[in-house]
């Protein structure tokens, strides 16, 4: 089984899946860019039923979470949540941030900076 | 409440749901220029996830004026265009003189769309839609689960955002903030255990550091239970001590309203209580009842918040050491699930009859069963049947 590591919005190509799985493909909720040829995930992605689409191809597409303050990668086997966690959030907090001292203001200016880049765009 | 304390006023202040932020900022700055084709954004995600709060954040964000109506409470295509005349383009100058809302950008807010249907609740969709063309207004809808079928039209038309449940991470977050903000001394070992006991509920996890808070220990069950059976929820909110815990035990049920007020009454119908106090109780019921019927009648969904209030004083007012409910499957049900295998049976042996003698069913049940019946009844050995099966047919006969 090959494993694909992806990031929300992060475009990624598939080997050829063939016409009859693109649409499947399609209603799980995986995005197609046109324009790039390239293959995205969104909010909407149903990764579970993707991931069983692709199974038959020998694909599986695993998200590469990270922090939403620090940017860094977040390692969900580690986390002492992780019998607790759907694990459906694209983003979460490591650690360090979250035993830091003033981690909601961190937090707020991580998004502060990141919403302005989008509304930038 | 700490709930709406709480509630982010700007977009970095909603935590979690990152994903879902920047997708609905990018398509708010979109429609700000009119570059999108959607008519408006549909927020999906289960309860808790912050659908209102990132609704609201925006709306402050991007300078829009906020309303927001519960599609609970105005399902019908008039109450939808009652409520909201005033702000869109088909006003008369009444309405207008009376409107209460400047004409500037306005941001609806239309919360629970799963429960509007089409046709039967006169039209409610349509008007959404109506509303939504004309697009002098940003209409921002929200559901827990939308029906594919029902919700097709406005599934299609407007840009799906869905939120999923937060990380026991990024609960605590917001835990640690109200703490920080409220001086609280909650170790972290309780804002542990809320914040994983929550599953990704925010509302569930700030009422429940509220309850703390407010000296409540913590529950040793404490869970979103999305499959409590009805004699837990309605034993646990029998022993509830506090108006609020027991708002918050009914409103995270998933039994039915109707179902626990009928439960309480058939625990207080069996229990041991003196006569003035179940007549007390009783009479509280009643009132249940009447609402409940007004809602089923009517359609007045914005009385059934009245109705979890007095629910909960009702569930007060019933001592908790003397009343146990104890769900009893009505009798007829048995007699029902008996008689479908019975007529299941029976007619597997009317089959094979037929295949076997080959006529047809009417005329085996007409002409033939009455003297396989007779020879049965006689003990004679009738072939192809097993000794249970005769027996069914005797007891369908008789």
């Amino acid at each position: 089984m090959r494993t694909l590591n992806v990031e929300p919005n992060e475009k990624f190509k598939l080997p050829f899946i063939g016409k009859g799985v693109f649409p499947l493909l399609m209603s799980a909720g995986l995005k197609y860019d046109r324009k790039t040829k390239a293959f995205f995930i969104d909010s909407g992605t149903d990764l579970n039923a993707v991931n069983g689409i692709l199974s038959s191809r020998g694909i599986k597409l695993v998200i590469r979470r990270t922090c939403a303050i620090c940017g860094t990668p977040v390692k969900c086997e580690k986390c002492d949540f992780l019998s607790s966690c759907d694990q459906k959030q694209f983003f979460c907090i490591c650690k360090s941030c979250l035993n830091s001292e003033h981690v909601f203001l961190n937090y707020l200016e991580s998004q502060k900076r990141s919403l302005l880049s989008k509304v930038m765009k | 409440m700490w709930v709406e304390k709480y509630r982010p006023k700007t977009l970095a202040e909603v935590v979690g749901n990152e994903q879902a932020k920047s997708e609905f900022v990018k398509w708010l700055s979109d429609w700000k220029k009119r570059k999108v084709k959607e008519l408006g954004v549909f927020f999906i995600g289960p309860q808790g996830v912050g659908k209102t709060s990132l609704a609201y954040a925006a709306a402050n964000d991007f300078g829009y004026q906020f309303i927001e109506l519960n599609a609970s409470d105005v399902r019908t295509e008039s109450a939808i265009l009652r409520k909201l005349a005033p702000i869109s383009g088909t006003i008369s100058l009444d309405s207008f003189s009376s409107s209460e809302f400047i004409r500037k950008d306005i941001m609806v807010f239309l919360d629970e769309v799963d429960g509007i249907y089409g046709h039967s609740d006169r039209g409610g969709l349509g008007a959404i839609m109506e509303l939504a063309r004309q697009r002098n207004i940003l209409l921002i809808l929200s559901a827990n689960f939308p029906d594919a079928v029902k919700h097709k039209e406005l599934l299609k038309n407007f840009k799906r955002i869905y939120l999923h449940p937060l990380s026991p991470r990024q609960i605590l977050i917001i835990l640690k903030r109200i703490c920080e903000t409220e001086h609280l001394n909650i170790s972290a070992d309780i804002l542990q255990k809320i914040s994983m006991k929550s599953r990704g509920d925010a509302r569930f996890a700030i009422n429940t550091l509220h309850m703390v808070a407010m000296g409540h220990p913590l529950p040793e069950d404490l869970e979103v239970n999305l499959t409590t059976p009805l004699a837990k929820t309605v034993n646990d909110l029998i022993q509830c001590k506090d108006h609020m815990e027991a708002i918050n035990k009914i409103s995270y049920s998933l039994s039915r309203i109707d179902e626990i007020y009928r439960a309480l009454s058939e625990a207080i119908a069996n229990s041991n209580l003196d006569t003035s106090k179940r007549a007390e109780i009783f009479d509280l019921i009643s009132k249940i009842d009447v609402f409940m019927r007004k809602i089923a009648k009517k359609g007045q969904w914005k009385i059934l918040r009245e109705v979890i209030y007095l629910l909960a004083s009702t569930s007060l007012l019933i001592p908790g050491d003397r009343v146990r409910y104890v769900e009893k499957i009505p009798d007829y049900v048995f007699s029902k699930v008996i008689y479908k295998s019975r007529s299941e049976k029976f007619n597997e042996i009317i089959n094979s009859l037929k295949r076997r003698l080959h006529c047809s069913r009417r005329k085996i049940v007409q002409y033939m069963l009455p003297y396989l019946a007779f020879l049965a009844k006689n003990n004679r050995r009738i072939s192809g049947l097993s000794k249970d099966d005769i027996n069914v047919m005797l007891s369908v006969l008789t």
